[in-house]
């Protein structure tokens, strides 16, 4: 530690120590007061009401009453706020050891400036005094009957925030980018934090697949019990997050407790889900080959060339043979209390929620508990406990990327169905249970498989603040996040025959434990330096470990009627996965606040990490931001009355994000080894490491501003970003003949993010009748590899290649995973018979006679599309009659990329070749034949397609039940909800649904390959307060 | 205002705000003075270090190491192809019964040097030639007179061996240096590889030899190794010489076990349990009839239907279970390269001796699965009147005597380079039973990612 910091924590300490004037100085008091609505005069409830730069706070119950005890004596400045309502400060005279009553009017705004936000060192701070954009979801405001899972919430609510659905799976992930990829070979998801402390965040969470659909540790977080997330977009704003932030930070607080009488809040909800896909036939043309022999497969290609004559075309859908869906749904029920008095407040929930999904087996269920209490100990100092619980048990079906899958092996069968009618008796042989499905079974007999993941996850944190003298506040924070994980699958005996593994049953049973903990230190020494200049210092220090520990066993030839490891009887094999690594931090910020408009910070971290290399000591992160509320000061024109706000600000900064544990190390795997007919113990290579590792930089320079028009009935949050990642960790492919692994890590690349972000919220109508409400988001965002670097020698690195058939490259010059095949540059039906052939084109069949070339494709790859959208925008109207009727809705629009329909071209153009397109040219176009016969020569050009969509994402009415109505049930307040999610999808894209992802949450890899696509929820929600 | 003079409750908050101060003080403290090394120190359980393996003592680990990573590269495991399959499957010992692009390519002789599948198999091969090139090093530091020197050198020799019979011209063989930088090679010509593999079974046979009768397994593997290579340079009579002393009922296999995945038997794993690969009868107009022939030597059955859910199944009870072992030499092969010298040279009697000693003390499986061993049909009578008909029978009784060994596609190769035959007539031709046509690939490319080797630009040719 250097000779300056230590200086700092001296003085910091000495100052702390200075108890007589402590005691003297940090005299409290109380304030409290009443919140009401401007228009309508009725009482407030949930309004935060927050004493800025502390912690201390409370929120408004039913009857718009605050109170905020050990309030230092001094003359604070007091917040009230409620996102959909103007923020309004008060500074105001705290008498020692007496009462202020303080009463706030709020009027209906679409501007959220004074609105208070959680800093990285803990901190509140309103939004005027931060350069950056920083969003806010308010779950209160949201309808949640309309989402299904933690990752529905954040879907479609801030600009510049991505959630991509792999599919309609219960329990399935999505893909969160915040700004784009920014990460080569490192992990492209968020920083999660839950009350202060770091939590996994891992998108993609399981260790027994399933075909392409896995978990998300995201969505153990019940969206219930959170009060509001923040959403801090990029190394501008996260510098102080350190080494994990590059990727933006999800900040989540949960709900405390007000003080008062308790409240208890009731949830109940009950629903229905179901897919609303119409799935496509299987096809094959029977027929005879040019020497009269019988084929089963006379597709349009094998036509074109004559080797074959069309008899017949043969059609069966094993989807409709046996029917593997059926309707789903959701039930959730939960109760929460809060309350307290001046010592103390308390939340206290639980929540259980079952989900069935679409398949019979695809279930899931969690209970959330949750336990929140905050404490005034002394006049300076609090503390605040934080612990949430959950406990989860998903049953994944298989599905995707397997031939066991359910669609899966339905879209990949057979064209006859060899029961009950066996009219192809030679074609189906002995099978008599297949119904065409491929597997050879039919779904419902799949089912026995059992697959599982049981999830007992604890989060807690103990937050305190400690306020020694009036401009002096200390917060510390430590906290852990322990989550036990059981993966499991059952695979009974008899019961699959695909083949003699799967026949002879095993049991798979993989426990892991994965814990982040957290320790946070931090200090704060506010200044007025002049009457007009505030200052704000920060120090702190902040501690991380993330440890893995996981146990792998399995075993084989099950004993029926057993489902454990214990009644397996062969091929047994161990395993175990142990990673830790940690990271100490320091930082120190500086603000400068000038006559509350103008604002100025500047602030740096620096960062060990046990990933990096050896040779590697720390990284540095700076960050800048200035934030000027020019609307307010007098020399704006006041010809310009509309404006009632404008803002402008901007911000610099750096972040990173760590190599992975082991990257930086050369290692031999232990392996086991057949010597002699002796198994022996052996090693082989496992890493080749790079003692140089370090972190990948981002850094990221924002600017924007904030309008508020005709008195803030109308607002526009602005922001255009430029991001640049430097050092950027590339798995650089080894070249195979080293023998060594696969790949290495080296700082060699750089991506450069572009984008502009647009959120529009307008309060239409705002009559006691009727209340017309607008909000809009609209992000552009442009990602692209700027250099993939050189290695040693100066010789560019090679492209990467990733996806379903290599069609995605990572390539310089073009997005993250982009897709690169050879187009389709023309076809034609150069003979008109109404079939597009290849034959005597260059490299593919001669044919004498036969036509010319009628299809050319390009002869190199090119830039097909981007896998993720360019441009999302979001509309949410929502209109409110006479205060208790509420109808929203929330249109979703994502355009600007493509999705690989690898189901089609699998359909189409591989060994099963049973799609409409491949065997009958009547039902297909030329384009169709066009890109089967692509595929053919070589390119899945033809597959890669617009993904562009809009959907109708959420529609919800919410009656609010009259005071009268709801006294009847003897509640304070009673809300009624129906919703439904995934009504209607406008594309081109010729799939099911192109938002999927086979590879689930994966890094760039994307495909509809074989997915459940999206369902369509339809629930009722009632909410009632005692 | 004294503190005695203090309310109870006031005492008791100013006791618990200095044990605040006190708490950060303590905290602050601790943060300044700890040893922040001793914080990001982990330890790392579950890997080897390089430290860990040094000295005589990890020697037999050391051995452990070449042999199972030349098992996974010859033969494969349960997660990946090995030499045998991949080379069956691109000739006509093997076609695809499943739907992988990566594989058909390879069996419709069209391999793109962009594929995934070929990637790792190449890897595999590679990583068994630098392991036995690095476990042969520490033997001659530490050991240099151990039969498990000579074992090791002649591992390294047979995965030179594989690359120049199955691979373009131009492979190059890179390092990965103690201090962590990688010394690249040049792409090897297929000579200039059987030369370096020559001198590794040279290397091998002087070990073993003054190891005497102890290494005889050891002595006998590296003769097969050497004449093996010397019959790819088409030096038949240096090679006839070189097996000369090994006896006839020589084998060496390479073991696999059911213990972990990847010990397995990657043909029977590839074939009957994932049921990707099945065996053809004369695929693509050229191919042996290998169902037809019913030979013990390579026998096969029906087990049901491939992956594809359209082709047959069918497989061999060479390879019966994950455990089934893999030839790597045996005598049987020294006498059919004695037979191909006597071809060479003109001396049709020793020829058609040297094929039924091959025949007489080759290995037989039995017809189906459990069965037992079926005997050898009986001796070939005469051999065939012209020299075509020599040639291919003699083709024909390596193909069947070493069935799934990684020889045929060398064969094939040599039938092109040694015996001025075209390609169109030994290999796989015609119309592709997926769809479109066999290509004309006689080796396989050199994977795309081994351009991470500056010194690598692509093969140096594509010829047999």
């Amino acid at each position: 530690m250097s000779r300056g910091f230590r200086r700092i924590l001296a003085s910091l300490i000495a100052l702390a120590l200075s108890s007589p004037a402590a005691a003297q100085t940090a005299a409290t008091g109380i304030i409290t007061g009443r919140v009401t609505d401007r228009q309508s005069q009725r009482p407030l409830e949930a309004v935060q009401v927050r004493v800025t730069g502390t912690q201390r706070g409370g929120l408004t119950d039913a009857s718009g009453v605050y109170r905020i005890a050990g309030v230092p004596v001094g003359s604070p400045v007091i917040v009230a706020q409620r996102i959909g309502y103007a923020p309004i400060s008060r500074t105001v005279a705290v008498p020692a050891n007496g009462t202020v009553t303080v009463d706030f009017v709020l009027a209906i705004s679409a501007t959220q400036l004074d609105q208070v936000i959680i800093t990285a060192t803990g901190e509140t701070q309103r939004k005027r005094e931060t350069g950056n954009s920083i969003s806010s979801i308010d779950t209160s405001t949201l309808t949640l009957a309309a989402t299904t899972n933690f990752s529905s919430v954040l879907a479609a609510r801030a600009p510049g925030v991505s959630v991509v659905n792999s599919g309609g799976t219960t329990g399935g992930s999505s893909r969160i980018r915040i700004r784009g990829s920014n990460s080569i070979s490192l992990s492209n998801d968020p920083l999660l934090i839950i009350d202060g402390v770091r939590i996994d965040n891992s998108a993609s969470s399981n260790s027994i697949g399933v075909g392409g659909q896995s978990p998300s540790r995201f969505n153990d977080i019940n969206p219930d019990e959170i009060e509001n997330i923040e959403i801090i977009k990029g190394p501008a704003a996260a510098a102080l997050y350190g080494t994990a932030a590059s990727n933006g930070v999800i900040q989540i607080t949960t709900k405390k407790g007000r003080a008062g009488q308790t409240r208890w809040d009731f949830v109940g909800e009950s629903g229905t889900s179901k897919d609303i896909n119409t799935y496509p036939k299987n096809y094959l043309a029977f027929g005879k080959t040019t020497s009269g022999a019988f084929t089963r497969n006379c597709n349009i290609d094998l036509q074109a060339r004559r080797l074959c004559t069309v008899d017949s075309v043969v059609v069966n859908s094993p989807l409709a043979n046996a029917n593997p869906f059926r309707n789903g749904g959701r039930r959730q029920i939960g109760l929460s209390a809060s309350g307290g008095g001046d010592a103390a407040t308390y939340f206290l929930s639980g929540e259980y929620s079952h989900e069935q999904g679409v398949y019979d087996i695809n279930q899931s269920q969690q209970l959330n508990l949750r336990t929140n209490i905050r404490s005034q100990l002394t006049k300076t100092l609090d503390a605040a406990v934080s612990v949430g619980y959950v406990n989860s048990d998903l049953r994944l079906p298989q599905n995707d990327n397997n031939l066991l899958g359910i669609l899966s092996a339905g879209l990949l069968g057979t064209a006859y169905d060899c029961s009950p009618k066996r009219s192809y008796p030679t074609l189906c042989g002995s099978d008599t249970t297949s119904r065409g499905y491929v597997s050879g079974q039919i779904p419902q007999d799949i089912y026995a498989i059992d697959t599982r993941q049981q999830v007992q996850r604890f989060i807690g944190s103990v937050t305190s603040n400690f306020q020694p003298l009036r401009w002096l506040s200390f917060t510390g924070t430590v906290g852990a996040d322990v989550d036990n994980r059981f993966d499991f699958q059952t695979i009974p005996p008899e019961k699959i025959f695909l083949s003699g593994p799967l026949r002879e049953g095993s049991r798979t049973a993989n426990r892991a434990v994965i814990s982040v903990y957290t320790t946070n230190l931090n200090g704060t020494g506010t200044f007025d330096v002049t009457p007009t200049l505030r200052s704000t210092t920060s120090v702190g220090g902040q501690y991380n470990q993330e440890l893995f520990r996981r146990t792998d066993a399995f075993g084989a030839k099950l004993l029926g009627g057993t489902a454990s490891l214990a009644g397996t009887n062969a091929r047994f094999a161990v395993n175990e996965v142990n990673t830790d690594v940690r990271t100490i931090g320091y930082y120190g910020r500086q603000q400068l606040g000038w006559r509350d408009k103008v604002f100025v910070t500047g602030a740096v971290r620096t960062d060990r990490n046990s990933a990096f290399g050896q040779n590697f000591s720390n990284i540095l992160y700076p960050s800048f931001s200035a934030s000027w509320v020019i609307g307010e000061e007098s020399f704006f024109p006041k010809s310009l009355s509309f404006v009632s706000l404008l803002r402008l600000r901007s911000a610099y900064g750096v972040s990173g994000q760590r190599p992975g544990f082991r990257a930086a190390d050369f290692f031999y795997n232990p392996v086991a080894v057949s010597v002699a007919g002796v198994d022996v113990p052996g090693f082989t290579i496992g890493g080749p490491g790079n003692a140089g590792l370090r972190p990948e930089k981002s850094g990221e320079l924002e600017g924007g501003f904030d309008l508020g028009l005709f008195q803030d009935r109308l607002s526009l949050e602005y922001s255009r970003y430029t991001k640049k990642t430097t050092d950027a960790l590339v798995q650089v492919v080894l070249a195979p003949s080293l023998g060594l692994g696969d790949s290495r890590f080296q700082n060699l690349g750089q991506v450069t993010n572009r984008g502009d972000e647009l959120a529009l919220r307008a309060a239409i109508i705002n009559t006691r009748a009727i209340k017309f409400d607008l909000s809009s988001n609209f992000s552009y965002t442009k990602n692209v590899l700027d250099d993939l670097g050189r290695d040693s020698q100066g010789n560019p690195i090679p492209p990467i290649f990733q996806g379903f058939s290599s069609t995605q490259i990572i390539r310089n010059g073009l997005p993250l995973g982009a897709y690169w095949q050879r187009p389709i540059k023309s076809f034609q039906d150069i003979n008109g018979d109404g079939v597009i052939s290849r034959v005597n084109c260059p490299g593919q069949p001669v044919l004498a006679g036969g036509p010319a070339c009628e299809i050319t494709v390009g002869d190199t790859s090119e830039f097909l599309g981007t896998p993720f959208p360019t441009r999302e925008i979001t509309v949410s109207p929502s209109l409110t009659l006479f205060e208790n009727f509420r109808v929203s809705a929330l249109f979703d629009h994502r355009g600007g990329h493509k999705l690989q329909n690898f189901t089609r071209s699998f359909r189409c153009q591989s060994g099963f070749q049973n799609c409409a397109d491949a065997a009958d040219r009547t039902l297909s176009t030329f384009q169709d034949q066009a890109n089967i016969l692509a595929a053919l020569m070589g390119t899945q050009g033809g597959f890669i397609e617009d993904a562009t969509f809009t959907k109708l994402r959420e529609v919800a009415l919410t009656i609010t039940a009259p005071k009268s109505v709801a006294s009847r049930l003897r509640a304070g307040a009673a809300t009624f909800t129906v919703a439904g999610r995934n009504l209607k999808t406008w594309t081109k894209y010729s799939g099911f649904d192109p938002e999927v992802n086979a590879i689930g949450a994966g890094n760039f890899n994307s495909s509809d390959f074989l997915t459940q696509p999206n369902i369509r929820y339809i629930t009722a929600r009632l909410n009632l307060t005692f | 205002m004294t503190e005695l003079n203090l309310p109870r409750r006031a005492r008791v908050a100013r006791r618990v705000s200095r044990l605040g101060a006190a708490g950060v003080v303590i905290a602050l403290a601790t943060v300044a003075g700890c040893n922040t090394d001793k914080l990001l120190k982990v330890t790392d359980i579950d890997v080897v270090s390089p430290e860990a393996l040094a000295g005589k003592s990890v020697l037999p680990s050391a051995l452990a190491a070449a042999i199972g990573d030349f098992a996974v590269a010859y033969a494969g495991s349960n997660g990946s192809e090995g030499q045998a399959q991949i080379s069956g499957l691109m000739v006509d010992e093997l076609f695809n019964a499943e739907s992988f692009p990566t594989r058909i390519e390879v069996d419709q002789r069209n391999t793109n040097p962009v594929n995934g599948t070929m990637l790792t198999i190449f890897r595999d091969v590679a990583r068994a030639r630098a392991t036995s090139d690095a476990v042969s090093g520490r033997f001659k530091e530490f050991d240099a007179t151990s039969r498990s020197y000579a074992e090791v050198l002649a591992l390294a020799g047979f995965s030179r061996v594989l690359m120049a019979e199955n691979y373009c011209s131009g492979v190059p063989l890179s390092l990965s240096n103690a201090d962590g930088s990688f010394t690249y090679g040049t792409p090897q010509t297929t000579v200039q590889l059987l030369n370096e593999a020559g001198a590794k079974f040279d290397s091998a046979i002087t070990i073993a030899t003054a190891g005497g009768t102890g290494a005889s397994s050891q002595l006998n593997l590296a003769r097969i190794g050497k004449g093996r290579a010397l019959l790819d340079l088409g030096r038949f009579a240096d090679a006839a010489a070189a097996v000369a002393a090994v006896p006839s009922d020589f084998r060496y296999v390479i073991f696999h076990s059911e213990n972990s995945g990847r010990q397995n038997n990657g043909i029977f794993s590839f074939a009957q349990l994932q049921r990707r690969f099945a065996i053809p009868d004369r695929e693509g107009v050229n191919g042996l009839p290998f169902r037809s022939l019913s030979d013990p030597r390579a026998p096969t059955y029906r087990a049901g239907i491939g992956f594809d859910a359209i082709s047959p199944l069918i497989v061999t009870t060479k390879y019966a279970s994950r455990a089934a072992s893999t030839p790597l030499a045996e005598g049987s092969e020294a006498r059919l390269i004695e037979a191909e010298a006597a071809l060479q040279a003109g001396n049709t009697a020793l020829y058609l001796q040297k094929l039924n000693d091959a025949r007489a003390s080759a290995v037989t499986y039995p017809a189906t699965p459990g069965g037992t061993n079926a005997a050898m049909p009986a001796p070939i009578a005469a051999a065939p009147a012209t020299r075509d008909g020599q040639v291919d029978l003699l083709f024909q009784e390596r193909g069947l005597t070493m069935f799934l060994t990684s020889h045929r596609l060398g064969d094939l190769r040599r039938l092109v380079r040694q015996y001025g035959r075209d390609q169109a007539q030994v290999f796989p031709v015609g119309p592709y039973f997926k769809g479109g046509v066999y290509g004309d690939d006689v080796n396989f490319p050199v994977p795309f990612e081994e351009r991470n080797n500056p010194e690598f630009k692509g093969c140096l040719d594509r010829k047999a």
